[in-house]
């Protein structure tokens, strides 16, 4: 990282994908380059964190953590193989660990389904119940409670459901790369996500029995 | 759903997760499809509903630069221990409990093994012991022609004297080997070896000393009596079958009592016999001459009624018997 420049500009670091970086950081150790990572992601590294973690402060300690392991690991990181994935499984582990020390232990729900593959018929009954009601038991909430319902139910969902789901529609990842971020089957990481929307729906109902009781 | 637009690609399509051909044949399907359109948006106004926490989690003012200061700072630094160790672990009585539990099941199941393991080696230094006295014996026998015992006028003397005869002649020095290690060290501290006579002389002037030091844990053969009024020393023919010393018996004051020696826990005894082997026995039966190791063939603690039955005494009892 306190190497001198080479003959890179800034600009033409910009030009290079995060995998032609990593790899010159791993073989050259260059402080531009690494730099550049870092600025790369700081804004979508830290938003998933933030939201992972539900506390920014955290987030910003992790997100250095993550970094200074990518450092120290450089040497770990694969040509060829694709360099978000291997950032987020970093970052992942990151934070949990970050959680089981400030004593919130990630847990795993035991009814969570996880296994490979999602059936047509459980995803069209999915989608039926998404948009079976007209205007949704959620369309009643203004927009701060809505919001506000969001968070709460989020947090409630078993780990692996959540860190899909964030993964997924926060943070636009795709099935692939969110498999090699979890080391599972893109089928599975299907399952989980339908299984996220699943649980949140059936307390967006649970939610609109209670006030109609 | 149609072939055009399955339910799971459905999600997929809204999720973002679909490009490329298979985007353009979705959206062409869509096109040509108003109420999976509709349904479609539905779906994406039902996700949005759900999932949009309207959260923006902007990161404070250079993040980046902070991170890049910390690498620098921190990336020399090697991972001790410590760095493996939970930062914040609290207490907690479960975690007291299952180690506790786990303690004291390692102790319950070594405590017993241990017990043993001690029990077998005390037993194996009493056989040390006899073994080492056997060959004291030998010495003895060989020098004198027979096992130590005391002449006529003195049957009355202990019949732990023997180690006085022995001291006399100059095959023990030892005292510890007469203390066998299974039941404790000797409750009376250092035993002191003198001879016979000078024994004796104590015997009359300090009777408390004299008891201290020929109260030994062994007891010995007191020989038999051949005639009526002569007692003899047990025979050394170096035999297999005459038992010389074993691990005392239980009594009270002059009375055997019925049972194996108190040395061992009652299990059993180790019995010296004149070729110098140590064997243990279970009872006190020798043989069918010698039915009883402590008594003689009248079931008294005096000498034998023939050579072949062998009495063993305690130390301080006579040589003639109680």
């Amino acid at each position: 990282m306190v190497k001198a420049l080479g003959s890179d500009s800034a600009e033409g670091l910009g030009q290079l994908s995060d995998e032609e970086l990593m790899a010159r950081y791993r073989d050259g150790g260059r402080a531009d380059v690494f730099n550049e990572l870092v600025h790369r992601y700081e804004r979508e590294l830290y938003r998933y964190l933030a939201r992972y973690l539900g506390d920014p402060s955290l987030a910003e300690d992790v997100f250095q953590n993550t970094f200074l392991q990518v450092h120290l690991k450089r040497g770990l990181f694969e040509s060829g193989r694709p360099f978000r994935p291997w950032l987020y499984a970093i970052a992942t582990h990151q934070a949990v660990d970050a959680l089981r020390k400030a004593g919130r232990h990630p847990t795993v729900s035991l009814d969570q389904r996880v296994g490979g593959g999602t059936g047509e018929s459980e995803a069209g009954q999915l989608v039926d119940l998404l948009v079976g009601e007209d205007d949704g038991p959620l369309s009643k909430l203004q927009e701060a409670e809505r919001q506000q319902w969001v968070r709460d139910s989020i947090a409630r969902l078993p780990e692996t459901l959540r860190q899909t789901l964030i993964l997924a529609y926060h943070q636009d990842l795709k099935y692939r790369e969110i498999a090699e971020i979890q080391k599972i089957p893109v089928g599975t990481v299907k399952s989980r996500l339908h299984a996220a929307l699943e649980k949140l729906q059936q307390m967006a109902r649970a939610g609109r029995r209670g006030g109609d009781e | 759903m149609s072939n055009a637009m399955k339910s799971d690609e459905m999600i997929d399509y809204v999720l973002g997760q679909v490009d490329g051909a298979d985007r353009e044949r979705l959206e062409r399907a869509l096109r040509e499809d108003g109420v999976r359109s509709v349904r479609v948006e539905k779906l994406r106004r039902s996700l949005y509903r759900m999932l949009d926490d309207g959260t923006p989690f902007e990161h404070s003012l250079g993040l980046a630069e902070r991170t890049v200061l910390f690498v620098a700072r921190n990336r020399r630094k090697a991972r001790g221990f410590s760095d493996y160790v939970p930062v914040r672990v609290p207490f907690r009585w479960a975690d007291f409990a299952v180690a506790a539990g786990i303690f004291l099941a390692g102790v319950l199941t070594l405590l017993p093994a241990v017990q043993r393991s001690r029990e077998r080696m005390n037993q194996a230094g009493c056989v040390f012991n006899l073994q080492r006295l056997g060959n004291s014996f030998g010495q003895y026998a060989t020098i004198n022609q027979l096992l130590p015992y005391p002449p006529s006028s003195r049957a009355d003397a202990p019949a732990g004297s023997f180690a006085a005869m022995m001291h006399d002649a100059g095959v023990l020095d030892d005292p510890t080997l007469l203390d066998c290690p299974c039941n404790g060290p000797c409750a009376h501290g250092g035993r002191e070896l003198v001879g016979f006579d000078q024994l004796e002389s104590i015997r009359r002037t300090d009777p408390a000393r004299h008891s201290r030091m020929v109260s030994f844990d062994y007891a010995y053969n007191i020989g038999y009596r051949h005639a009526p009024q002569s007692l003899a020393s047990p025979g050394y023919r170096g035999s297999w079958q005459m038992p010389i010393l074993a691990d005392q018996p239980d009594h009270v004051g002059a009375q055997i009592r019925p049972g194996n020696s108190p040395n061992h826990a009652g299990r059993g005894q180790n019995v010296l016999f004149g070729d110098g082997s140590v064997r243990w026995y279970y009872g006190r039966r020798i043989s069918d001459a010698d039915p009883d190791l402590y008594l003689n063939n009248a079931h008294q603690p005096r000498p034998g009624l023939h050579e072949t039955d062998s009495v063993l005494v305690p130390s301080h009892a006579p040589f003639r018997g109680w």
